[in-house]
């Protein structure tokens, strides 16, 4: 299980991802989708998802379709216009961090 | 595990109780009903079930989860106001040094004075009438009024003070310094008076 300041930043990029390869998905599914893609090792359980999810919504990046199940609302999450082009610069920041990072942490050993 | 109606209805009122933004309480009552019915091995005591879900889902407990979301959707608001807030402190210990200097004929009082009045009139009092018009768009046109009011009679009544602290003597700077003195008194003081008699008579 990774801790919470290393899935701060990078939270946003992986709703916007899988927003981006599933068209809409609702919270909990989002949860469930991220535990079961890693392996139960990033598991959004430390109250951060929805607070993510209101943020992007209220940035313009994601909107949402409600639909009752029984007594209760689900919303349903989608990307919107603004949130797709968004996506493809938040996941090449990302794969740049993650490349910047493991410069720093795994340098190659140099052949002499 | 299938939740009846009763239940949600109990699961909301206690999401409730610590979340009121509506579109984050939906999501929430939604997820802790989502968990509840996949999760057979969570029948049991139904009580102890929510609860469970609910330390899962925000272990630092939902009013925290409510707090983190104001944050993140108020950022940039929260670190203007700071910055504004900052920018009025340094300006108003300024101008009140400068003043104080003045008065005891000390060093740098002109100084401290013009860019502390400067600042204050151009910059502050500009940018927190911006800021109050954007978090208070639906209020009275009154009350609009009273902060044009004040912010108009604040920068004429600021400018004509630098133009004196900058030995600017002439009519004109007077004349400045009249019609600022006149908007407050004419214009925000009758409207703020009237506004504390109505408070006051409701």
């Amino acid at each position: 299980m990774y801790s919470k300041e290393l899935l701060k930043g990078t939270l946003s990029a992986i709703i916007l991802k899988l927003l981006a390869e599933n068209e809409k998905m609702y919270g909990y599914e989002i949860s469930q989708h991220v535990k079961a893609l890693t392996e139960g090792k990033i598991h959004l359980k430390d109250g951060s998802l929805y607070p993510a999810l209101q943020k992007l919504t209220a940035d313009g990046l994601l909107s949402y379709k409600e639909e009752y199940v029984g007594k209760r609302v689900r919303k349903y999450y989608m990307l919107t216009k603004k949130g797709k082009v968004e996506t493809v610069e938040h996941i090449a920041e990302v794969k740049d961090f993650i490349s910047t990072i493991n410069k720093i942490m795994f340098p190659q050993l140099k052949t002499t | 595990m299938k939740l009846s109606n009763n239940q949600i209805e109990i699961i909301r009122a206690q999401i409730a109780r610590s979340i009121q933004i509506q579109s984050l309480q939906d999501d929430v009552l939604d997820h802790v009903c989502c968990a509840l019915e996949e999760h057979d091995e969570l029948e049991g005591e139904f009580e102890v079930a929510v609860q469970s879900v609910v330390k899962e889902l925000a272990p630092d407990g939902l009013p925290q989860m409510q707090r983190d979301t104001l944050l993140l959707l108020n950022i940039k608001h929260i670190v203007m106001k700071k910055f504004l807030y900052s920018l009025g402190l340094v300006t108003a210990m300024s101008s009140s040094m400068g003043l104080c200097f003045k008065i005891l004929h000390l060093k740098g009082a002109d100084f401290l004075l013009t860019w502390g009045l400067l600042a204050f009139t151009l910059l502050y009092l500009p940018a927190q009438v911006i800021l109050w018009y954007r978090t208070n768009e639906n209020v009275a046109l009154a009350e609009k009024l009273k902060i044009v009011f004040a912010l108009l009679s604040g920068l004429i009544t600021g400018g004509a003070i630098i133009l004196r602290f900058a030995r600017f003597d002439s009519s004109a700077v007077d004349m400045t310094f009249v019609a600022g003195a006149a908007i407050f008194s004419f214009g925000f003081l009758p409207i703020q008076f009237f506004n504390l008699y109505k408070k006051e008579a409701a």
